[in-house]
């Protein structure tokens, strides 16, 4: 079992070293002449205007905190599936495995009614408010 | 891998540790060179497919035989092809965006198994470990887009980490639906099933929504088309790759199809029958009585038809990079939430319904 795993690291490490290698074999054989216009960010030909580090769209970060969220209950689900399948005869792990499906489909409908789910926020809930 | 071991202990005499490195050594060296020729294989199918939808001829000229050796020439050009390192750009981060890209897909290839006992590592959580390796490519390429400080990269690279971290959710969820089913994380166990009991595509309606919602969502995991907007060439130049060149462009290019090939093997090997062929005992072949085979026949058998499986979902793929137009980002969105996630968990709770009622379309 332990060399199973083992396997896992090694093609890591080889992955790495797969796209190293040529790296460095090409160095041998590429030209290198660079120059400052050369070297700038590609903008289309456009000189560009600061960096491009910059803080980007919130809409972002509610993606992946809404990922996060789904994503660790869904590893929940995996050993239950696994567990239900070699026992089909048991209905109150089926009644358990619903009840924490529901749980997380409810999380998803709250999202959908709060309006994070869509790209473009929409000012339906704002309006209702001001009447 | 581990028969692999044994026939190096036994038959050359190797031992412990020599033995273990001479098997990784024939592993790592077949996977190289297959994922190699496979992407050439893929980009030049990818061009022919490309140009005979819009009636065209595509590569003609290389290689004499319709062009076969475009992408060899494509390989060694991008060889020889100045690296650009942008002046304003973090150089270790940039360096090494496309090493963690690849390294991630590279790794997943282990756990498929191309036919009986044949896949690298034997690992009981196959299933579990192709969803967590293959987010490690998202890194990367936040790294690349961040790295890069152009516009155009970071925009490519949030873009694509949105989306492939959001239709990860709808992939997880359908590859828990042939799990409920079969009992196993083993990606074997799935085809031993399925040779036993027949493709468990038609196992039941559910299933195959699970099917249909994974391929999407696949398609999505891998920046397909329609899905392909992370390098959306008329808006974007090319996404979080738009200042790498060279041999660093073309590892990005290799992930790219490199995560296909596994997205469709998998779509095969869950819900294709992998390495088996339907109503056909292929252990049986072995037997002097049928057809005597030996074991190596039935192996590369068994390679032949997964291969031929594959083929066909990534020549689907390509179908739909000619046949669909590239959706919105706030498409993207709406697509894998509010219509594959709910789909997904509804195939999960049917099928595990399903199973306490012992209903389908053949026994389980």
């Amino acid at each position: 079992m332990y060399l199973d795993f083992h396997a896992v690291l090694v093609f890591l490490i080889t992955g790495v070293m797969m796209v190293s290698t040529p790296m460095v074999l090409g160095m041998l054989f590429r030209p290198r002449n660079s120059y400052k216009e050369k070297d700038m960010p590609y903008e289309c030909g456009e000189d560009p205007i600061g960096g491009a580090q910059i803080r980007f769209d919130m809409r972002f970060y509610t993606t992946a905190l809404i990922f996060i969220v789904f994503d660790a209950e869904i590893v929940l689900i995996f050993p239950w599936a696994h567990v239900f399948a070699h026992h089909p005869e048991q209905g109150l792990a089926l009644v358990a495995g619903l009840v924490f499906v529901t749980i997380v489909f409810f999380g998803l409908i709250y999202d959908w009614a709060k309006g994070d789910l869509d790209w473009v926020k929409s000012f339906r809930n704002k309006r209702r408010v001001q009447g | 891998m581990e028969t692999l071991i044994g026939v190096f202990e036994q038959q050359l005499g190797l031992e412990g540790v020599w033995a273990l490195s001479a098997a990784y050594s024939v592993c790592i060296g077949s996977l190289l060179g297959f994922i190699t020729v496979y992407a050439m294989f893929a980009i030049w199918m990818e061009r022919k497919v490309a140009a005979h939808m819009q009636v065209r001829m595509g590569p003609m000229e290389t290689g004499a035989w319709h062009g076969w050796a475009q992408s060899i020439a494509d390989a060694v050009k991008l060889l020889f092809k100045e690296d650009i390192i942008p002046s304003q750009s973090n150089k270790v981060m940039f360096w090494i965006a496309p090493a963690v890209v690849f390294c991630g897909v590279f790794a997943g290839f282990i756990v498929i198994p191309f036919a009986l006992g044949l896949q690298i590592a034997d690992l009981n959580l196959g299933i579990f470990f192709l969803i967590s390796i293959a987010s490690i490519e998202v890194i990367g390429v936040i790294m690349a887009g961040w790295a890069s400080n152009s516009k155009y990269s970071l925009f490519g690279a949030i873009r694509e980490a949105a989306q492939v971290v959001s239709y990860e959710i709808p992939t997880a969820t359908a590859l828990l639906v042939p799990i409920l089913v079969v009992g196993s994380f083993r990606l074997d166990d799935f085809n031993l099933w399925q040779e036993a009991n027949g493709w468990l595509i038609f196992h039941s309606p559910w299933m195959m929504l699970a099917g249909l919602v994974f391929f999407i969502s696949s398609l999505a995991g891998c920046k397909r088309a329609p899905f392909d907007l992370p390098e959306a060439e008329s808006e974007l130049v090319s996404g979080f790759h738009t200042e790498y060149s060279g041999m660093r462009f073309s590892f990005f290019f290799l992930e790219e199809y490199a995560s296909m090939f596994v997205a469709s093997a998998v779509m095969a090997t869950l819900w294709f029958g992998g390495w088996t062929i339907p109503f056909v005992d292929m252990s049986t072949w072995t037997d002097p009585d049928s057809f005597g085979l030996s074991d190596v026949a039935v192996t590369s058998i068994g390679i032949v038809v997964l291969l031929a499986k594959t083929f066909f979902f990534i020549f689907v793929q390509m179908w739909l990079r000619w046949t669909l137009p590239r959706l919105r980002v706030d498409q993207v969105m709406t697509l894998g939430y509010k219509y594959l996630v709910p789909w997904g968990f509804v195939a999960l709770v049917m099928t595990a319904i399903f199973k306490y009622y012992g209903w389908g379309w053949f026994p389980n």
